[in-house]
C-alpha cells in the first residue's frame, strides 16, 4: 500500500516536470540523499555480514563484501550515478509496477540513473540496480525498459552475483568493471530472460514488445538513431563542403543476431530471441496489450533526456565525432536547443584541439568501425586535413557564437578557441581568401586557380544537396529504419560537384573581415608571442643561469594568492600484497580530511570540503557539487595531457564558483605501502666472504625497513572557471600515512598557494 | 689552540649558512630543529679482533681483580641544531660526547732509567671522545625536512680523551734490578693528553612527528674516525719517548675506526 502512496506522490512530480530543451542542463540528483550513498563500506560491509550467503564462508563472505562493497561504492561516488532524477524516478515507476505484487522484494530495490554511453542495465547483491542512459536513449518504448528491469530483477533475486563474483579480480581498479559486474554465465541469462517473462507479463506489458527488446541489445553499439546526415547541415553560405568529402556508399551495419558465442559471456541474440518465444509458447496467462504504462509523453522525454546525455558523455570521454552525429539527430527534434548549440561548439572545439596535436584519430571511429549513417560524420572528420579542419571548426564556433553571443557559455567557448588560434602558427588569416566559394567562382576562375584549386566546375547549386523529409521519429524506431534500410533512398540532390581540395580557403571570407574577430585574436597572439620572448630569453641563457632562474622560482608555480580552496574527495590507497586494503584505505581517508581541515586552519586558508564523508550534512547539493567537479577531473583525465578541454558542465561550474567565491579545486590523492624489499639473494654473497654477515643484516636490513614505507601524495589543482590545472605534481615520500605526516605537507602546499604570485 | 679555532671556523661558517639559507614553510611553518639524539655502539669489528687476539679486562665487582672483558657496547650522546632551507635538505651543526672502553690488555716497556716494566692485565681505559661536526640532510625531492627520512652526511672533527679513573692493574718489574712502579695510573697516564681526530658520518635518520613541535627520531650511522697527529697518553716520565707513539693513539684508531656503526634514537624538538 505504501509503494502505491508513494507511486501517487511521486509519478506527478517526474510528469509535471518540465525539462527545457533549449536551456538543458545535465540531469542531476535530487530529493532525499539515499543511505547507498551516504553509509561509508566498512559500515555496509559489517551490515552485510549479517545476512548468511549459501556456500560461503564467513572469510569468503568478508572477501565477497569487501570487493563488490567497494567497487560498488566506487561507482556511486564516481561522479556517474544519479538519484532522485526525472530517469531514476521512472525506472522506479516501472519497478513499482512490476513488482506490485512483491512489495517485500520492492523494498529491497533502489534503481540509479548511470551516465554512460554503454548501454546496459546490471543488479548488485546489494539490491541496486543502475541503469545507463545509454540504454534509456536507445529504447523504443516502455515495455523494452520493463523487460530488461524484470530480467535485472530476477538476477538480483536468484543471487547470480554471488555466483559469478571473480574470486581472482581486484574488482576496485578494473577499468571496465561496469562491463564486468553485468556478466553472468549464459545459462543464467537464459534462466533471468526466462524469469522475467512472468514478472513482464503480470505487470500487463505487450507480448509483442517482448522479443524486439533483443534488437536494443543488438544495435546498442550504434548511435541511438540512424538517419542518413544531410550534407547541407556542415555547409553554408560562407563555408562549402564539396561533396568529396563525404562517402559515397553507404556504410553496412554489421550486426549479426547469430554471431559466434562461443567465447562470449552471453548468448547470443538470436538464441536468446528463441528461448524466449519458447517460453512465451509455454506461459498459458493471459497477455495485455501495453507498450506504455505510463504516458507515452513521458517515455519520450525520459528518451530525450538520455539522449541529451549522451551527447554530454560523448564529449566527457572525447567521442567528439559521435557527439556531432548525435547532436545532428537531437537537431531534427531540438533545432532551437542552445544546449546543443553549446555542445556543438565544444565538440569542434575538441576536434580542433586534437587535430592541431596530429591525434584527430583518438577522438572519432577507425575506419574499420565505420557502420551505418554514423559513419558518414566520422568519415568527413577524417577527411578533413589540418587546415580545413581548423576552418571549419572556426567556421562552426564562430557562428554559434554570432547567433548567440550573449550566452556565457558560448561566449566562453569562443574566447577558448581564440586562445587556442593565439597559440597555433600554422593559422594564418593571409591564406584565406575574401571571397565565399559562390562569390570566388562566380568572379573569376583565373583567381580560383591562382588560389590552387585543381579544377573547378560551376556548381548549379552549392549547397542543395538535401533529404526527403523524414517522418517524424515517433512514428519510426530506430530498429524499423535499419531493418528497412534497403528499401529507403536517399534522394540527395546535388549538382555537378566541385573537384577542389582547397575549398576551405574561401571558408572564412566575413571572419577575416571581423575587426573584433581580428582583434582579440591580435590580442591572443601578442600575448603567446610575449610568452615565446620569454621562452627564447630564457633559452639564450647558460645553462648555469636558467639553473640559478629555475632553483629561485621553483615554487612560482604554487604562489596564486589562494586565500579559499574547495577540496574533493581526499582520496587514499593503502596497498597490502594482494592488492589495494580497502578497509584501512577508507579509514585513512578520514584522517587525511582531519589533517587537511588542520591544515588549513593553521594557514589561514577557508577550506570548503566536498566529499562523500559530508553528504549526510551536504545532501543532494553537496552531492551535486561533488558530481560537477569529478566530472571536471574525469574530462581532464580522459584527455590528451596536452590538451586542455572546455569543461562540459560550465554552467554548474560557475554556479558552484559563485557559491563558494573561488574557483581553485584541489584534487589529492595519496598512495601507500609497506614494502621492506628485502632481497635474500643478497645474503648469499656473504659466503665469499662470512664476515660480512653481520654487516650486512646490520646495514641492509635496516636500510631497506626504514626506506619501507612508500608513499605518493598525488596534487592536481583546477581552475574551474577555465577548465585548466593550475598544477599537478607528485611527491614520493618514506613516510607513514600518519595525520601530522599529511597535515605537514598540506601545510606546506597551502602556504605556498597562500603566496602572492610575484 | 689550532683544534680550537677550526671548531671556531666550522661553526661560525654553518651559523651563516643558516642565516643566509632560503626556505621552505618546513614542518608546520618550524623550519629549525634542535635534536637530542643516543646513539649506541655495538663494536662488532672490534671483537671478531678480540676473538682471535687477546681482549682487554675489567674490574670484578669487588673491584680488586681483573678480569678479561670484550667492548661489547658502547655509547654517547648528541646534541644538533640545525635549520631546513629547503623541503629536501638541510644542514646542522652536531655537538656530542662518546662513552667507551678501550680495551689495551697490557703494556710493556722500558722505564726512564733503564728497567724493563710489565702492566699487564690492565683494565680497559674510560674513554670519552668530544665531536663536533657540520651535516647536511638530504631527503627524497617533495620531502618536508626536518622530518621524514633523510640521508646525513657529515664532516667533523673529534678529541678523545681518557677519562680520570682509578684503574686497576698489575705491574711486573724487572726482578734483576731496584725497581719502580706507579702507586697509581696518574703516574703512567697523562689525562691532560688529547687525541684529535677527523671524522665522516653517512646516516640515514627518521623523524615520526609526535605532535607538532616534537618527533621522535631514529636511524643508524658509520662514523669513521681518523686519529691524527702524534701524542700518546703515557706520561713521557714514565715511558721512552719512542714508546709513545704505540700505545694509546694506535689503541685509540683502532677502536674508533672498528666502532663505526650505531643505532640512534632520540627526540627532535622543532621550532
Amino acid at each position: 500500500m505504501k509503494f502505491v502512496l508513494l507511486y501517487l506522490l511521486t509519478v506527478p512530480c517526474w510528469l509535471t516536470a518540465q525539462i527545457d530543451f533549449n536551456d538543458y542542463q545535465t540531469i542531476q540528483s535530487s530529493g532525499q540523499i539515499p543511505t547507498d550513498f551516504t553509509a561509508q563500506t566498512y559500515e555496509k560491509i559489517e551490515e552485510g555480514l549479517t545476512v548468511q550467503r549459501d556456500g560461503m564462508s564467513r572469510i569468503e563472505q568478508r572477501e565477497f563484501l569487501e570487493k563488490t562493497g567497494y567497487a560498488i561504492d566506487d561507482l556511486l561516488h564516481s561522479g556517474l550515478v544519479v538519484y532522485g532524477d526525472e530517469l531514476s524516478n521512472y525506472i522506479s515507476a516501472i519497478a513499482d509496477d512490476l513488482l506490485s505484487d512483491n512489495p517485500q522484494l520492492r523494498s529491497e530495490l533502489r534503481f540509479y540513473t548511470l551516465k554512460s554511453n554503454v548501454t546496459n542495465a546490471f543488479s548488485t547483491d546489494q539490491g541496486i540496480i543502475f541503469v545507463t542512459t545509454g540504454l534509456l536513449g536507445q529504447l523504443a518504448n516502455e515495455a523494452q525498459l520493463a523487460y530488461i528491469l524484470a530480467h535485472e530483477i530476477s538476477h538480483y533475486t536468484e543471487k547470480h552475483v554471488v555466483e559469478s563474483f571473480n574470486w581472482s579480480r581486484d574488482q576496485r581498479f578494473s577499468h571496465n568493471w561496469i562491463s564486468q559486474m553485468s556478466v553472468y554465465k549464459k545459462e543464467r541469462e537464459f534462466e533471468a530472460d526466462k524469469l522475467a517473462i512472468d514478472m513482464y507479463r503480470k505487470a500487463g506489458y505487450s507480448k509483442d514488445e517482448l522479443v524486439s527488446t533483443f534488437d536494443v541489445l543488438l544495435y546498442s553499439y550504434l548511435p541511438f538513431d540512424e538517419i542518413k546526415v544531410a550534407q547541407s547541415y556542415f555547409s553554408s553560405d560562407q563555408m562549402y563542403l564539396p561533396p568529396f568529402m563525404f562517402p559515397e556508399k553507404e556504410y553496412e551495419i554489421k550486426a549479426d543476431e547469430h554471431e559466434d558465442d562461443s567465447n562470449s559471456t552471453h548468448p547470443n541474440i538470436a538464441k536468446r530471441k528463441e528461448a524466449v518465444k519458447k517460453e512465451l509458447e509455454a506461459v498459458t496467462g493471459t497477455w495485455e496489450q501495453a507498450k506504455f504504462k505510463q504516458p507515452e509523453e513521458t517515455f519520450v522525454l525520459i528518451r530525450d533526456i538520455a539522449r541529451f546525455e549522451n551527447v554530454r558523455t560523448s564529449i566527457l570521454n572525447t567521442n567528439y565525432g559521435d557527439a556531432v552525429y548525435s547532436i545532428y539527430l537531437l537537431e531534427q527534434k531540438f533545432p532551437n536547443s542552445m544546449y546543443l548549440k553549446r555542445m556543438k561548439a565544444q565538440s569542434w572545439l575538441g576536434l580542433y584541439q586534437y587535430e592541431k596535436l596530429g591525434q584527430i584519430s583518438k577522438v572519432i571511429k577507425a575506419t574499420k568501425e565505420y557502420e551505418g549513417f554514423s559513419a558518414d560524420v566520422h568519415y568527413m572528420i577524417r577527411k578533413f586535413n589540418r587546415s580545413s579542419l581548423t576552418t571549419m571548426s572556426v567556421r562552426q564556433i564562430y557562428d554559434i557564437y554570432q547567433a548567440n553571443s550573449t550566452d556565457p557559455e558560448i561566449k566562453a567557448i569562443y574566447s577558448f578557441l581564440l586562445n587556442e588560434l593565439g597559440r597555433d602558427d600554422k593559422f594564418n588569416l593571409s591564406d584565406y581568401s575574401a571571397l565565399t566559394f559562390q562569390q570566388a567562382v562566380d568572379s573569376s576562375l583565373a583567381l580560383i586557380e591562382k588560389q590552387s584549386l585543381d579544377s573547378l566546375t560551376l556548381p548549379l547549386e552549392v549547397t542543395t544537396d538535401t533529404l526527403t523529409v523524414e517522418e517524424p521519429a515517433k512514428k519510426k524506431t530506430k530498429y524499423d529504419r535499419i531493418k528497412t534500410k534497403t528499401a529507403v533512398s536517399t534522394e540527395i540532390v546535388v549538382g555537378e560537384s566541385i573537384d577542389s581540395i582547397k575549398y576551405y580557403l574561401y571558408g572564412l571570407s566575413d571572419i577575416i573581415t571581423d575587426s573584433s574577430f581580428l582583434k582579440n585574436l591580435e590580442d591572443e597572439r601578442a600575448i603567446e608571442k610575449e610568452r615565446q620572448n620569454r621562452r627564447d630569453a630564457f633559452d639564450a641563457l647558460s645553462s648555469r643561469e636558467q639553473k640559478k632562474i629555475l632553483k629561485k622560482n621553483q615554487y612560482n608555480y604554487l604562489e596564486i594568492g589562494c586565500k579559499e580552496l574547495i577540496v574533493v574527495e581526499p582520496k587514499v590507497y593503502s596497498y597490502k600484497k594482494s592488492g589495494v586494503d580497502n578497509v584501512k584505505s577508507e579509514q585513512l581517508e578520514e584522517t587525511f580530511s582531519e589533517a587537511l581541515s588542520e591544515s588549513a586552519q593553521l594557514a589561514d586558508i577557508s577550506l570548503y570540503s566536498i566529499d562523500s564523508r559530508s553528504l549526510d550534512q551536504n545532501g543532494s547539493k553537496g552531492f551535486n557539487e561533488r558530481t560537477a567537479l569529478l566530472t571536471c577531473l574525469r574530462q581532464i583525465g580522459n584527455n590528451n595531457y596536452k590538451v586542455n578541454p572546455f569543461p562540459v558542465d560550465f554552467s554548474l561550474l560557475r554556479e558552484l564558483e559563485g557559491n563558494y567565491g573561488t574557483s581553485n579545486v584541489l584534487f589529492t590523492i595519496v598512495e601507500h605501502s609497506f614494502n621492506p624489499n628485502i632481497r635474500a639473494g643478497y645474503f648469499l654473497y656473504t659466503i665469499l666472504f662470512p664476515p660480512a654477515l653481520p654487516f650486512m643484516a646490520a646495514t641492509y636490513i635496516p636500510i631497506q625497513l626504514m626506506q619501507a614505507n612508500k608513499t605518493e601524495i598525488t596534487l592536481v589543482m583546477l581552475d574551474i572557471k577555465t577548465g585548466e590545472v593550475i598544477f599537478g605534481d607528485s611527491h614520493y615520500l618514506n613516510e607513514p600515512v600518519k595525520k601530522l605526516n599529511l597535515g605537514a605537507h598540506m601545510y606546506d602546499l597551502f602556504m605556498h598557494l597562500k603566496t602572492n604570485p610575484r | 689552540m689550532k683544534w680550537n679555532k677550526l671548531a671556531l671556523i666550522i661553526g661560525m661558517s654553518t651559523t651563516m649558512f643558516q642565516a643566509s639559507a632560503q626556505s621552505s614553510y618546513g614542518y608546520y611553518g618550524h623550519k629549525n630543529f634542535v635534536e637530542l639524539t643516543t646513539v649506541s655502539y655495538v663494536p662488532i669489528l672490534r671483537n671478531i679482533y678480540d676473538f682471535v687476539y687477546s681482549g682487554g679486562y675489567r674490574k670484578t665487582i669487588g673491584g680488586t681483580l681483573v678480569e678479561t672483558s670484550n667492548d661489547w657496547f658502547n655509547t654517547g650522546i648528541r646534541l644538533s641544531i640545525g635549520r631546513a632551507h629547503k623541503q629536501n635538505s638541510a644542514i646542522s651543526l652536531e655537538f656530542g660526547y662518546d662513552y667507551w672502553s678501550l680495551p689495551i690488555g697490557g703494556v710493556g716497556s722500558e722505564t726512564n732509567d733503564g728497567h724493563l716494566i710489565s702492566i699487564h692485565p690492565l683494565q680497559n681505559l674510560k674513554m670519552k671522545t668530544l665531536r663536533v661536526m657540520p651535516k647536511i640532510h638530504i631527503a627524497k625531492k617533495g620531502s618536508l625536512l626536518p622530518i621524514g627520512l633523510s640521508h646525513e652526511i657529515g664532516f667533523g672533527i673529534s678529541r678523545t680523551t681518557i677519562r680520570e679513573k682509578d684503574y686497576l692493574y698489575y705491574v711486573k718489574v724487572d726482578p734483576y734490578e731496584p725497581a719502580y712502579f706507579p702507586q697509581s695510573t696518574k703516574e703512567f697516564i697523562d689525562y691532560n693528553q688529547r687525541h684529535n681526530g677527523i671524522q665522516f658520518l653517512y646516516g640515514l635518520k627518521i623523524r615520526n612527528p609526535i605532535n607538532k613541535v616534537f618527533a621522535m627520531n631514529y636511524g643508524f650511522r658509520y662514523l669513521l674516525d681518523f686519529q691524527v697527529g702524534s701524542s700518546t697518553s703515557f706520561n713521557e716520565d714514565f715511558i721512552y719517548k719512542n714508546n709513545r707513539q704505540a700505545f694509546i693513539r694506535e689503541y685509540t684508531r683502532f677502536n674508533l675506526l672498528t666502532n663505526a656503526l650505531s643505532l640512534d634514537i632520540g627526540v627532535t624538538f622543532v621550532f
